[in-house]
């Protein structure tokens, strides 16, 4: 079963990612409709707890955020969008992990992009400047 | 002095923003160079030597620990100090990373002045 510790190391991690790594920050949950238009990552985990994770980012803001992250200022190309949500999916599900148990070791798969984020125990959407990053968490028993 | 660097990472998008982060901490570099994953490191190596490594540990076909071993075993490349950059942030990680021969860890997310001081540290050691 998901507790707190999930739900508070979600929105931890993904606001010290976003400020730290994409110069952008959380303003808070949100409970509106998301637009349908997501590039969405999704990868497992082994260790102590194992499960899988994913997040969706509106694909403007994903844009965006990939141009901050590169450092470009041309056109961002779709591809470069999907590997810089698939990088940010791998860093905020590592950082929940070590959050949530920082003395167990644990491996990830590589974050591959899918078309339907899959469902989750505990889900959490949050509203970022520009746009909307969803995450889902599932750990097995 | 001026730094060769290696970056290994198999995105490419970190290895460009590791390349930035790099210029941003205002260490002297001479050369960067990339591989997207052990292996294609270690042939490079054997081609040329750099003065320092990043790493990721999450890599196909060989990974960080693999690569950080293989470059112990080779008495050519021994020398060049390693440092992970990583998301997995675990004690237990850290601690096996540096016990099999790294010589500094920084997990991600990270701020630039954390790689800053602790390539220092590590460059400092290297060249003393």
């Amino acid at each position: 079963m998901l507790d707190e510790r999930f739900s508070l190391a979600v929105e931890e991690s993904l606001t010290g990612v976003l400020e730290t790594m994409f110069f952008t920050s959380v303003l808070g949950d949100f409970t509106g409709e998301t637009a349908p238009d997501k590039i969405t990552a999704t990868l497992s985990f082994n260790g102590e707890p194992s499960g899988s994770f994913w997040l969706a980012v509106s694909r403007p803001l994903a844009r965006e955020m990939a141009a901050n992250f590169l450092g470009c200022d041309d056109e961002i190309e779709e591809q470069q969008s999907e590997e810089v949500v698939r990088e940010l999916a791998n860093m905020v599900c590592g950082s929940v992990l070590s959050r949530v148990e920082n003395h167990s070791r644990f491996d990830l798969s590589e974050p591959v992009v899918v078309q339907e984020a899959p469902s989750a125990t505990l889900h959490r959407v949050f509203e970022v400047e520009n746009g909307t990053v969803e995450i889902g968490l599932n750990t097995q028993p | 002095m001026a730094y060769s660097v290696m970056i290994v990472d198999d995105s490419p998008a970190m290895r460009k923003f590791m390349r930035r982060v790099m210029e941003l901490t205002g260490i002297d570099t001479s050369e960067y160079r990339e591989a997207g994953n052990g292996r294609e490191a270690l042939d490079q190596l054997r081609q040329k030597r750099v003065d320092l490594i990043l790493t990721d540990i999450n890599m196909p076909l060989m990974n960080g620990q693999q690569l950080i071993e293989s470059l112990d075993a080779d008495p050519d490349l021994r020398d060049i100090p390693v440092v992970v950059v990583s998301t997995d942030g675990s004690a237990s990680r850290v601690q096996r990373m540096l016990d099999l021969g790294a010589k500094g860890y920084v997990t991600k997310p990270f701020q630039p002045e954390n790689l800053r001081e602790e390539l220092e540290r590590v460059l400092e050691e290297a060249d003393a």
